[in-house]
């Protein structure tokens, strides 16, 4: 079985926001609508010693995703590898899966009437490609895998750092996994 | 202090707006007129076992009611369509079986379809003499359908919301209490009005007739009978709506989750509270309460009605326009750097694919 994952390794994300215009490129994606924000927190510490933390954001691909449960229309699926994804030609655009999705991943345009969000690229990485944000990536931040393979990279790192997800206490169960920039483990 | 929970981006910042909205408020309204009609067809059911023929009794005056029931659910219904953002895909509400708003679209279709057929066997207009007048078996077994249905119905809205995790405001079982309860009182209010404006003779249960055995068994004349049974009742509804509404919104003030607090904090005292302390509170539960308890027959007849529907509507907008989803650090700023869709300067490139420069 395949368990398709990403890591985020936020010591190295620098806040380009590359991955955003990736994103939003490979996709041609409407105006208004972002994939994979890049949000930042902070600032902590006093000068000269300051930090700023940079959350590079997507859709969790969740294990036990609120949003394919809530859709009427079966249009909101996931996959056996874990991707979750919408099928325009089945969307009514009821908007409930966006209304239940903790992380705010999802949107639509007004114009198309159906959801829209983050495929983790699975046309790409069913070729064996990365997905595009990571290709895109020049500082290694963000890692994706395989996380049934113990051989992957993010399996290892999985394993071997300490790291966090984010709204973890909904049992969402995402599968996008931080390294924390601060307080993170040395690699 | 700005919103600290920016929606999925900012130009989209509401996924539901007053459609859905209204919706919540037609289906529980509709499912409340339907569900007390229910209840006084039964009360009327159950005096006939005691010698007082069905027509005479209670059930006789609720034909308007409950059309006007299927026509407030019916007009929720269109509302919802008109909200999908591919209408014509609608049928595909009904397919997955986890989906709560799947429960719903059935509720809705079952409680409509049986309501009419319960009304066609008991209270269509008696001129048309249709063969089915005597399927009584049947038409009761759709009145109890019918009131199931509007009770999942009044119900289900609450849920809807409540069973979402990532908006925390939403998220607590005193949501579909809340509403559960104000449907049951819009339900009485608009049955009641149904009483009083129906054209009589027509809508009027098909055999009606004046009998001096109604005064003997119910002390009143039926119509009165039910009238005075539907605001006794909603006065105990209305009081206990305004408990849970207020125990609702001080829970979530003094909440550990900082999303719904500043919620309870916008509704008590922020942005919103002349809405909910003028408009919900005071208009739309304290006025019908006074209404009622003054005894007042133009007050509880023509003012509570009046207000007791706006506050549920303005329950349901409040709720509606208040999802703010659970925050992660740093969203609030990100999202209100973005640009407006409309920003006169930012825009027009873009979608020319021209240069801001
Ligand atoms: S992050 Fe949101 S859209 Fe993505 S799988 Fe989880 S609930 Fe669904
Ligand atoms: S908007 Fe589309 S994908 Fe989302 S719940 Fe409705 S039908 Fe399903």
């Amino acid at each position: 079985m395949t368990r398709y994952a990403m890591v985020i390794d936020q010591r190295r994300c620098i806040g380009c926001q590359s991955c955003t215009v990736a994103c939003r490129t490979w996709n041609e994606l409407p105006t208004d609508i972002i994939y994979n924000p890049v949000i930042s927190s902070g600032v902590v510490g006093k000068f000269p010693n300051v930090h700023l933390t940079y959350t590079p954001e997507l859709c969790m691909h969740c294990d036990n995703p609120p949003c394919v449960l809530c859709c009427p229309a079966k249009a909101s699926q996931q996959d056996n590898d874990g991707i979750v994804w919408v099928d325009p030609n089945k969307c009514m655009g009821c908007k409930v899966c966006a209304q239940s999705c903790p992380y705010g991943m999802r949107s639509m345009e007004k114009s198309e009437g159906y959801i829209r969000k983050c495929t983790f690229c699975k046309d790409r990485v069913r070729e064996g490609e990365q997905p595009y944000c990571v290709a895109t990536c020049h500082q290694k931040a963000r890692i994706f895998g395989d996380l049934d393979d113990p051989n992957s990279e993010v399996s290892k790192l999985v394993a071997k750092l300490k790291t966090e997800r984010i709204h973890e206490e909904l049992g969402t169960e995402p599968q996008v996994y931080y390294i924390p920039d601060l307080g993170g483990n040395d690699l | 202090m700005r919103n600290p929970v920016a929606p999925v981006n900012k130009m989209s910042t509401k996924f539901w707006t007053w459609p859905i909205a209204t919706y919540l408020f037609l289906g529980g309204l509709g499912g409340g007129t339907i569900f007390m009609a229910a209840i006084y067809f039964f009360i009327g059911l159950s005096y006939e076992a005691q010698g007082l023929p069905i027509e005479y009794g209670p059930a006789a005056p609720l034909g308007f009611g409950i059309i006007v029931g299927v026509v407030m659910l019916a007009l929720g219904c269109l509302l919802l369509i008109f909200e999908l953002g591919q209408p014509k895909l609608f049928t595909r509400a009904f397919i997955a079986k986890t989906a709560i708003i799947k429960w719903g679209a059935v509720l809705l279709s079952v409680a409509m379809i049986c309501a009419i057929l319960w009304w066609a066997v008991y209270y269509w207009p008696p001129e048309w003499n249709l063969f089915w007048y005597s399927w009584t078996g049947f038409g009761n077994l759709m009145a109890v359908l019918a009131m199931v249905a509007s009770m999942g119905l009044m119900i289900y809205t609450g849920i809807l919301l409540s069973s979402m995790k990532s908006r925390p405001f939403w998220n607590t079982p005193a949501v579909p209490i809340l509403f559960t309860i104000s449907a049951m009182s819009t339900g009485c209010v608009l049955l009641s009005l149904c009483l009083h404006g129906a054209p009589f003779d027509w809508w009027m249960f098909r055999t009606y007739q004046e009998s001096p055995l109604v005064e003997m068994m119910l002390g009143v004349s039926m119509y009165d009978y039910v009238y005075d049974g539907l605001h006794q009742l909603d006065t105990i509804l209305v009081i206990a709506e305004i408990i849970v509404l207020l125990l609702l919104v001080i829970m979530q003030y003094s909440s550990s989750n900082v999303t719904a607090k500043s919620v309870a904090r916008r509704w008590l005292a922020g942005e919103t509270k002349w809405i909910f302390w003028i408009g919900m509170v005071l208009i739309g539960l304290l006025v019908p309460l006074f209404c009622y308890l003054s005894g007042n027959e133009m007050l509880a007849g023509g003012l509570a009605p009046v207000c007791a529907l706006l506050g549920g509507l303005l329950l349901r907008f409040l709720f509606v326009y208040n999802n703010d989803r659970r925050g992660i650090p740093g969203e609030a700023k990100y999202y209100d750097r973005l640009p407006d869709k409309d920003d006169p300067i930012f825009n027009p490139y873009w979608e020319q694919n021209g240069s801001i420069y």
